[in-house]
């Protein structure tokens, strides 16, 4: 969860602790029982947005049926998870799904031995990927370049609190799992902080891979999509790639980006959470 | 201050307002009872629908103006071609903003290529992610080849190959019959081989935005970051990037320009007779 998701829960949970101190004064007996259900149903709906958002309000949609016109010619179909675009009585089904290249690599303690070997084998991979590929797909790349004296700030800034905090554990020697936890997160902290002082420029990227497929009737299109994105799982597969697929506001986004790119790096992380 | 959270702030100092007023409205009564909990209710569901402004805000207005099944976000078209061809350009509230798309020629493939060459490619793919401050969208598409005009050609050969036996049959010339015959022979193999399958083709290009009170500012603007980030890539990758301009633009935009109509026949002509034999 970032800085600005725990501020605005933290709000929205203090004034719904307001309300439940209130709820006392909705005249007593059954009411003030229901006020304080209600009080505390939409504080899990608030905690419940926080984390899975997507998940709870397209669920929403889906159940209500409910279709949206994003732009003149499109739609996104109830499940909020394609795109459909109608030409010519030909139906065109666009999805998105996420694609994050050698994400383990960012959350390793110490350098892999074979990271230079991946290196060197990552251009014929993705050839052979996309060799296997038999229909139309897209894979882009969304990046930023961070200011690196920004990141080396932050980055001393969080070692400097684990260190903190190691050292007030290390006080108690009983908790060893609490210890170890806060070492490795201090290594990976490290290692971040050796990539970036040995010249490597830190970007904040998004990766995903976007899919068309096309039939005669909009279920048709959405089975042929569905096909395609799992034909993309195994094709990518060698790419240790895990794709999700992205619904609800998300694909909104997605679907923007193919006319607009985010303008600025804050734009782009008030979309998602990044990925790397 | 951000317009989105003045709307959070709003919604949930607003809600707990109302959440106040609910606690203090003098219960005289079962009526006043419950006109208590609605007002209370409603607070409850201004301090939600300020929480979903997070991400929501898009969707709020549309929803409550509307309330159907069918939600219209916008009617508009997504965005237009630039009147100088070399962007596209959306609307958003007041400002405009131009996307321009760059294509990244990139004729080598890595199965050529030793070791060395192969992680050089990578580092250069890694500096070439960092290379703007701004976002910028690299992209790689994979889509279907276009090859009616091509077909069209090799039919033309043939009919042309035909002509030339015929001739040469008629003049009693067997050498030139034999040869006519080999020449057929190869264009009707071409044909055969080329237009049995799908050909696919990959095709690597970035895109920038700029925005700007007036169209022709953002276009200014985002040609401006074009020609930086083909400076960029230019120098790494050690390639001659072009902007991409006109109907090629919409190639990479549209979803119907992926597949040619052609294929979409036979495709669907495919998938037709693979479910009457089912």
């Amino acid at each position: 969860m970032d800085e600005e998701g725990i501020v605005y829960t933290a709000f929205a949970l203090v004034v719904l602790m307001i309300g439940l101190s209130f709820s006392a004064r909705m005249g007593g007996g059954i009411l003030s029982i229901f006020a304080a259900l209600l009080v505390t149903m939409t504080a899990c709906t608030v905690v419940i947005l926080n984390f899975a958002d997507y998940i709870v309000v397209s669920l929403g949609f889906s159940t209500l049926g409910v279709t949206f016109q994003p732009a003149l010619g499109y739609k996104i179909n109830r499940q909020q998870n394609t795109v459909l675009k109608e030409v010519g009585g030909i139906y065109y089904a666009t999805g998105y799904a996420t694609a994050n290249l050698f994400a383990f690599e960012f959350k390793q303690e110490i350098e892999q031995q074979d990271t230079g070997a991946k290196i060197m084998e990552a251009p014929l991979r993705w050839e052979l990927a996309v060799t296997n590929i038999k229909f139309p797909f897209k894979y882009h790349l969304l990046s930023s370049g961070l200011s690196v004296q920004d990141i080396r700030d932050e980055l001393e800034g969080k070692r400097s609190y684990y260190e903190y905090q190691l050292s007030k554990v290390m006080q108690d020697a009983k908790d060893n799992m609490a210890i170890q936890e806060l070492q490795r997160k201090i290594n990976v902290l490290q290692r971040k902080m050796d990539r970036v002082s040995g010249g490597e420029k830190p970007i904040g990227s998004i990766m995903y891979v976007e899919t068309t497929a096309i039939g005669v009737s909009e279920k048709a299109a959405i089975d042929e999509l569905e096909r395609q994105i799992s034909a993309l799982q195994i094709a990518l597969n060698p790419m240790n790639v895990d794709l999700v697929r992205v619904i609800g506001r998300e694909l909104y986004t997605l679907f923007r980006f193919s006319f607009t790119i985010p303008l600025n790096y804050e734009e782009t992380r008030g979309y998602f959470d990044l990925q790397s | 201050m951000n317009p989105k959270v003045l709307l959070i702030m709003a919604f949930m100092l607003g809600g707990a307002i109302i959440i106040g007023i609910a606690a203090y409205i003098p219960f005289a009564g079962p009526l006043f009872g419950l006109l208590k909990f609605i007002v209370f209710s409603m607070g409850l569901l201004c301090v939600l629908v300020g929480f979903s402004c997070r991400y929501y805000t898009y969707l709020i207005a549309p929803i409550l103006k509307q309330r159907k099944r069918h939600i219209v976000l916008s009617d508009q078209v997504p965005y237009w071609l630039a009147s100088t061809g070399d962007c596209i350009v959306s609307k958003r509230a007041e400002d405009f903003i131009a996307t321009a798309y760059i294509n990244i020629p990139i004729y080598v493939s890595s199965s050529e290529m030793n070791d060395e060459e192969r992680e050089r490619f990578a580092s250069q793919i890694s500096r070439l992610v960092g290379v703007s401050r701004e976002p910028v969208r690299f992209s790689s598409v994979l889509r279907v080849m276009d090859k009616d005009d091509y077909l069209k050609k090799i039919k033309e050969l043939i009919g042309a190959a035909e002509n030339e036996e015929n001739v040469a049959v008629q003049k009693n010339d067997q050498v030139q019959v034999e040869r006519a015959k080999g020449k057929l022979s190869m264009w009707k193999k071409i044909l055969d081989h080329v237009g049995s399958k799908s050909s696919m083709e990959l095709v690597t290009f970035a895109s920038v935005s700029a925005t700007g009170g007036k169209e022709y500012e953002a276009i200014t603007i985002a040609q401006q970051q074009a020609k930086e980030l083909m400076n960029g890539i230019g120098s790494i990758l050690g390639v001659t990037p072009s902007i991409i301009v006109g109907s090629e633009i919409l190639k990479l935009v549209e979803p119907e320009y992926l597949i040619p109509l052609s294929t979409i026949s036979e495709e669907i002509t495919k998938k037709i007779e693979h479910g009457v034999v089912e």
